[in-house]
């Protein structure tokens, strides 16, 4: 016997289209692990991001900026004019805080700890220390990819 | 088309079946694993050498990645923290050019808690245990 009806008397797992069934269901899955993985490391960037601006800093007495984690802390001491610091952290479930003292350790600025998380829907923050007219900590919240929500961490300058 | 469907059916049942066990084979083995032992690691950057030997900028990559762009003289960089690894260094000149980068740490150097970098007489990364 030749011919479709050859054909239609095959069991199905000797179809081609049985195969190419198979084929394609089970590449689904991966595919689908595959383009989730790719969503989740394109997603968020840096959830911590630092940047601070030594000029200013060095005019508004700066010694010392501190950068204090969960799981140590960074410290940059300035010698003459403080220098430019970038500072960028793809940290999950982190708290975080930025220490900005005077020659004698005193605070100028220390503001609380916050926390980032590191996923599509993650929590991150940017300080930016600087300005053109006198010294400011500003600090940028994000939820995911939403809005920023800007607070102030207080200078003191006394 | 019902062949391919029940093909299809067949193929997804049977992807996602060796995906959860090659999980389930891969967390049960992660778990059986030693956690490494967490030490207090330290790294010191002497931003004096670093200007003598003509560095102008200085990156430390390790718990997140660090830039300082030099301006009258280097600062001095400190890290304190616990972990496993150690960082890699770089400190460039004014044309990016690396005067010196450490990438890499062979397994003995991971094991060193205290680092430090001076000039005597050029730039020099060295570690130390505690």
């Amino acid at each position: 016997m030749t011919g479709p009806e050859a054909k239609e008397g095959r069991p199905f797992y000797r179809r081609i289209a049985f195969w190419g069934g198979v084929a394609a269901g089970a590449a689904a899955p991966v595919g689908a692990l595959y383009a989730l993985m790719i969503l989740t490391n394109n997603g968020p960037g840096p959830t911590v991001t630092i940047a601070a601006e030594g000029a200013e800093m060095t005019r508004s007495g700066v010694a010392r900026v501190r950068i204090v984690h969960d799981g140590g802390a960074l410290t940059q001491t300035c010698k003459g004019t403080c220098d430019d610091l970038e500072f960028r952290a793809w940290s999950d479930k982190e708290g975080y805080a930025v220490q900005v003292l005077d020659a004698e350790g005193r605070c100028l600025s220390c503001g609380p700890r916050r926390f980032v998380a590191y996923d599509p829907m993650g929590l991150s923050a940017r300080w930016r220390i600087g300005g053109a007219d006198g010294l400011k900590v500003t600090v940028e919240e994000r939820i995911g990819g939403g809005p920023a929500r800007t607070v102030s961490d207080p200078v003191s300058l006394d | 088309m019902k062949t391919f469907l029940a093909g299809a059916a067949a193929g997804a049942a049977g992807s996602v079946i060796v995906l959860i066990a090659t999980f389930v084979v891969m967390g049960h083995w992660a778990e059986a694993q030693p956690l490494p032992a967490e030490r207090q690691k330290s790294l010191t950057i002497d931003g004096a050498a670093v200007s003598r030997n003509g560095g102008a900028a200085v990156e430390l990559i390790g718990h997140g990645e660090l830039r300082i762009t030099c301006r009258d003289g280097c600062d001095d960089l400190a890290e304190e923290e616990r972990t496993t690894v150690p960082h890699a260094v770089r400190v460039l000149d004014r044309s990016g050019r690396c005067l010196l980068c450490r990438e890499r740490f062979t397994p003995a150097e991971e094991a060193l808690d205290r680092w430090t970098l001076d000039g005597r007489p050029g730039l020099a990364l060295s570690g130390a245990s505690r």
